[in-house]
């Protein structure tokens, strides 16, 4: 359990020997994946994925779930980006109506799930359509032209960072410690294995995930305003389709089961990293566009297979290092 | 308070039927987005229209509402039916064929007078189109023709890739002597997509064979072609022209380049697009290097939305009434790239 | 002989539930199985379902011998079991639940027909008055009981195993359930009738054995026993539970009710003082839970709640628990455990926030807190990362106590349902004592529910019988007994029948 990388580890998180395998993969297929540039290219792209990623993952965890991301990335995008194109917003007031957005679609998506008490599933597949609705409506032609205030926001370097990168490494942080280090993180986790023994233990069942609609609604319009920065234009009816499932699929490979319960952020940041290289690799190679849907259904299968073996991987890794642990010999045992 | 919260189960339950909801929320989304700006008089649709006081209510059914273009074209049709004093309904298909079909049940049903419809897929709707000229309706394909209809609106989206293609080898014969790198960033996945492919990439190989095509990817969106583009770069970072099936995808290329640190007016690169998006055409006029886009002319479309099938009420055949709008490059220095950044407003 | 059962032994994480089990019933036979919760009479009825496979020894059904069975298996053999709780589709019909997962079939479609021949041919041989389409959620609990024997009878039984069948029945009920059991005897079924009510014991029973601690203690013909016999045979070793605490009569209460009620409750009045052990006793669907979750505000009510003197205004656990009332809720997987978390999170939950420093939990702490809890709630294993679904069922039960009897928590009222449901021996005394000594030293007041009328003899200072949401007396001192308790349920159930018209 000490060392970085134990058998339990690994059998803990088997998409480690996985993204370690695509790597090398893809470095000898092309000569050009391992290098600075490219790998950095890969963080900065999965930075709004990540972003997204995380606090979605603790709302799974707490037993729900928010479909709507896609959705409220296009309106983050467009909050962020109508002010800085139409108004000279600058970078704090962008972030700022962004955020005030995604807050919004978080507070409806809270108010519905937590408190009315409605199926996440369908709740957030409405405004998953409301929302992007409402982007098109508010913003029908692209927007261009931000300006260089807001133009930090994604193509600045902090700490040597692009800041997309730097952004998500502190979601990452706040998210880490709450779920490790607060009471509310192991109410999370309470939630989601039992809602009713987390409510007669006096945990706060309906306050707590409503904080993480509200957590996620507003990292999914940042990411869409981070990625407005970057791209220096948005497209209400494009930006972010399919996010949601990009989402998904990153949290669920990442080993966070659906049921709620469990998961960790580490395998989420797996995940993530998982989707990223998959898709740099698979146009750094130069797969045709149809072949590189069929690859990308065949790795998410796969992760899903290892899903599966991981807790029985554990156990046989559990079992291997200390042998010596039995209890008390049961007479004829076999 | 009895039962504060759903039960376990119940929760299963709905995730089992998510699937089939996905369905049903956006059919029931679409249909009740479709039928609330009706206002079709009953009595003059019982006859075959042949006069353009019949025609009060034009549906235009355009199943891309994703894309900018869309935006665009439509307010050009609004105004232009607020001109002609009818009503403009439009549709909202999601970019699926199938909603696209049963939105066209829905206007053929309430027997609509006219419809404008672009079809996903072309074979696919020649029996709704049939259906709706027996029920004396008037039918306007649009971005193609069917045996069924009354006219046409068509676009060569084959041309407008073709004109592209060329014009990138031109470049890239003069600039680069005929050798380099080039990137295409493609759709193969609609129909528009692929004639659009088909011409740029035929018309720019045939014209420069000695370019090397180092990435032939899917994208129509800047975001997609952004992270596309990238990957490209890490193999090919000297790449000089990059060509795109949109001027969206077009603009995510120019922001890989820019980002991978090439000068924005660099001499030795070519990034072209169409479209003719209003971001893609002030990079345009700047002087950068993205250099072209194979526009559609918006105000042209939109008043053609409304003027054909007025013109098949006043009488016109299919062949009198139908209209070619044709899809023009432009380049810096054009008169055109202004008149069209104007109609943007 | 049609069930012989041959040195079964079956452990679970190292408690050791049958260690070498013989049990033998011949056809014919009504055989009852006694014991005190944890001795393991669930476990082997488990066993011959299929539930798991034993570690050891055999079961031998009509002549054919297994070392394990799965439930198809078990079914296959002749082995049919009707459970406390019961598997019926509730909003099937009779039928339709009878026959569900065998349906007959002819050409590939439900021969209706023959299932309700059948059917009614089952339910008649059983006395049972309700009609074949009737829905199974509308009946009375002992017509369901008939709807699931006569589910069983259709598998062509050899043997029929009933876990404390009367539990939730009337005493109507229970006269028809017993002529049923005594058809069933004389048409060659082997039965095998768990209970603990002497009573019936006495009534039907040819032989009887006993279990305690996973082993046979008793195994013996009933012909020519008395019911003192009977008594000896089942009593337990004396064990040192802690003195009862002084109850100061003039004390405060320190759970003080008035007119509590809801849907189907009350009203009711109680107190509790401090240092007080009470216990609520009556059978299933009596209300004793549904009191004990209003208490707790886990459903609304009316009525007033002190604790302390000071009004509980919200009905909600969280105003109960700033209160400092707290309930360890009967249904352990569904209610209080957090079966993937730590069993160090199981028993600190609420008290993590309390434990932390600056909004930060604090590791130290926690892991102090629990090492003193499993000290002295004798937690086996102390281990505090290990899941709380690797713990027996005691452990389990240890890990919810402790989570608010662990000191950090001002607990100064304790609701526990059921408190040694589904534990082992070892550790229903422990529970006892963890009670006793949290009554005792730090003069906690508890109210505890419970079906067993041994468990209230053994644990309350004070009993009240709860009938139809309602209580109907009380016990206290040398009144306080098994006889005394059962008589009270059993008296206003035929009070409630002399009133209907």
């Amino acid at each position: 359990m000490n060392a970085s990388v134990s058998p339990r580890r690994l059998a803990r998180y088997p998409l480690i020997p996985v993204v370690v395998a695509m790597a090398v993969g893809f470095e000898v297929a092309t000569g050009s994946f391992v290098g600075s540039q490219n790998l950095l290219g890969i963080a900065t792209d999965s930075a709004t994925l990540a972003i997204v990623a995380i606090p979605s993952a603790l709302l799974v965890i707490s037993g729900y779930l928010d479909l709507s991301v896609g959705s409220t990335y296009a309106l983050g995008a467009v909050a962020a980006g109508w002010l800085a194109s139409e108004h000279g917003g600058s970078l704090l007031t962008c972030v700022l109506l962004s955020l005030l957005a995604g807050l919004a679609v978080g507070a409806v998506n809270g108010f519905l799930c937590c408190v009315v008490g409605l199926s996440p599933f369908i709740v957030t597949l409405g405004t998953l359509t409301a929302v992007r609705g409402l982007a098109q409506q508010f913003a029908p032609l692209p927007l261009t032209g931000f300006g260089d205030s807001f133009a930090w926001l994604g193509g600045a370097k902090v700490a040597g960072l692009p800041s997309p990168v730097a952004i998500a490494l502190i979601v990452v942080l706040v998210a880490g410690v709450v779920l490790a280090l607060t009471p509310v993180g192991r109410h999370i986790y309470a939630i989601g294995v039992s809602r009713e023994a987390a409510y007669l233990s006096g945990v706060r069942v309906r306050t707590v995930p409503f904080a993480l609609f509200l957590a996620t609604g507003a990292c999914a319009a940042l990411a869409g305003a981070i990625k407005a920065s970057v791209l220096g234009a948005v497209q209400s009816g494009t930006a972010g389709t399919g996010f949601e499932l990009a989402v998904l699929t990153a949290v669920l490979v990442g080993g966070v089961a659906l049921t709620g319960g469990s998961g960790t952020l580490f395998g989420v940041v797996l995940g993530v990293a998982f989707l990223g290289i998959l898709q740099n690799g698979l146009t750094l190679v130069g797969v045709p566009t149809f072949w590189q849907q069929v690859a990308q259904g065949l790795a998410l299968v796969v992760a899903a297979g290892l899903a599966y073996l991981a807790p029985r991987l554990e156990a046989l890794a559990a079992v291997r290092p200390q042998p010596t642990r039995r209890a008390t010999p049961e007479p004829a045992a076999t | 308070m009895s039962t504060p919260f759903s039960s376990p189960g119940s929760r299963d339950v709905n995730r089992r039927t998510f699937l089939a909801w996905t369905g049903g929320i956006g059919a029931a989304v679409l249909a009740s987005a479709c039928s609330a700006p009706e206002s079709t008089s009953g009595s003059s649709n019982k006859k075959v229209a042949t006069s353009s006081k019949d025609v009060d209510t034009i549906a235009w059914d355009y199943p891309f509402t994703f894309l900018p273009v869309y935006a665009g074209v439509a307010r050009f049709a609004k105004e232009r039916a607020k001109e002609k004093g009818v009503s403009l309904e439009q549709t909202n298909d999601n970019g699926k064929p199938d909603v696209q079909a049963a939105n066209l049940d829905t206007l053929i049903g309430k027997k609509v007078p006219a419809i404008v419809s672009f079809p996903m897929v072309f074979e696919a709707i020649e029996a709704q189109a049939a259906k709706a000229l027996s029920a004396g309706i008037i039918w306007v394909t649009y971005g193609g023709t069917l045996k069924n209809q009354s006219a046409s609106i068509t676009f060569s989206f084959e041309e407008g890739g073709r004109q592209l293609g060329e014009d990138a080898a031109a470049w890239a014969k003069e600039n680069l002597g005929g050798k380099g790198k080039v990137a295409f960033l493609v759709d193969d996945t609609i129909q528009l997509g692929r004639e659009r492919t088909a011409g740029m990439i035929d018309a720019f190989t045939k014209a420069a064979p000695d370019m090397k095509v180092v990435g032939r990817e899917q994208a129509i969106d800047p975001d997609t072609a952004l992270t596309k583009t990238k990957a490209i770069l890490a193999k090919h970072p000297d790449v000089n022209v990059i060509l795109g099936i949109t001027d969206g995808a077009a603009f995510g290329g120019y922001k890989a380049l820019v980002e991978s640190g090439r000068a924005e007016d660099d001499a030795k690169t070519y990034v072209g697009g169409q479209d003719g998006d209003l971001g893609s055409l002030e990079l345009i006029k700047k002087g950068t290097f993205y250099r072209a886009s194979a526009a559609l002319q918006l105000r042209d479309i939109g008043n053609a939305v409304i003027d054909v099938p007025l013109a098949v009420a006043d009488g016109k055949s299919d062949a009198e009434a139908s209209t070619d709008v044709p899809i023009a490059l432009v380049k810096k220095g054009d008169a055109l790239l202004d008149e069209i950044i104007s109609q943007y407003g | 002989m049609t069930l012989q059962v041959t040195g079964l032994r079956k452990s679970f994480g190292g408690v050791h539930a049958l260690r070498g089990v013989d049990l033998t019933i011949a056809s014919g036979e009504v055989h009852a199985l006694l014991g005190h919760n944890g001795a393991g009479k669930s476990t082997l009825i488990k066993a011959l379902g299929g539930a798991f496979t034993p570690d050891g020894g055999t079961i031998e059904v009509a002549g054919r011998s297994y070392s394990g069975l799965s439930p198809r298996q078990s079914i296959d053999a002749g082995i049919a079991i009707i459970f406390q709780h019961l598997s019926l589709v509730e909003s099937l019909s009779v039928v339709d639940n009878i026959f569900l997962g065998q349906e007959h079939r002819r050409l590939g479609l439900v021969d209706r027909g023959s299932q309700r021949a059948e059917a009614r041919a089952l339910l008649e041989r059983l006395g049972a008055t309700c009609g074949v389409d009737d829905r199974v959620g509308s009946l009375p609990m002992g017509q369901k009981q008939l709807v699931e024997i006569a589910k069983a009878l259709s598998r062509d039984p050899v043997v029929l195993i009933l876990d404390e069948p009367t539990a939730a029945l009337s005493s109507h009920e229970i006269g028809a359930l017993e002529r049923t059991v005594r058809t069933l005897q004389q048409q060659g079924l082997a039965i095998c009738y768990v209970t603990h009510l002497l009573g019936e014991v006495e009534r039907l029973a040819d032989r009887m054995t006993v279990l305690r601690d996973g082993v046979v203690h008793v195994s013996t013909s009933l012909e020519g026993k008395t019911r003192r016999d009977i008594i000896e045979a089942i009593a337990e070793p004396a064990t040192d539970l802690p003195e009862r605490g002084p109850v100061h009569a003039a004390d405060p209460p320190q759970l003080q009710v008035t007119g509590l009620s809801g849907p189907g409750i009350g009203p009711i009045d109680l107190e509790v003082r401090p240092g007080e052990i009470v216990g609520l006793f009556g059978l299933i669907g009596s209300g004793r839970t549904r009191t004990l979750e209003m208490l707790f505000g886990r459903r609304p009510r009316h009525g007033s709640v002190r604790v302390g003197g000071r009004e509980v205004a919200r009905a909600t656990p969280r105003a109960a628990l700033r209160a400092g009332l707290a309930l360890v809720p009967g249904d352990r997987a569904g209610q209080g455990l957090f079966s993937s978390l730590s069993a160090l999170d199981n028993a600190l939950l609420p008290a993590q926030g309390v434990l932390s420093r600056f909004g930060l939990r604090s590791g130290r702490a926690e892991r102090e807190a629990f090492a003193s809890l499993a000290a002295s709630l004798a937690i086996h294993p102390s281990t505090p990362a290990a899941p709380a679904r690797s713990f027996s069922g005691g452990n389990q039960q240890k890990l919810l106590l402790g989570r608010w009897i662990n000191g950090i928590l001002p607990t100064t009222v304790l609701l526990l349902d059921e408190p040694t449901q589904g534990v082992d021996v070892r550790a229903r005394h422990e529970i006892y004592r963890v009670v006793r000594t949290i009554a005792g030293e730090r003069r906690t007041a508890v109210l505890f529910a419970s079906t067993d009328p041994e468990e209230i003899v053994a644990l309350a200072d004070r009993a009240l019988v709860v009938h139809e949401g309602r209580i109907v007396g009380e016990l206290s001192g040398d009144r306080l007994d098994e006889d005394a308790l059962l008589h009270a349920v059993h008296q206003s159930e035929s009070d409630l029948q002399e009133h209907l018209p």
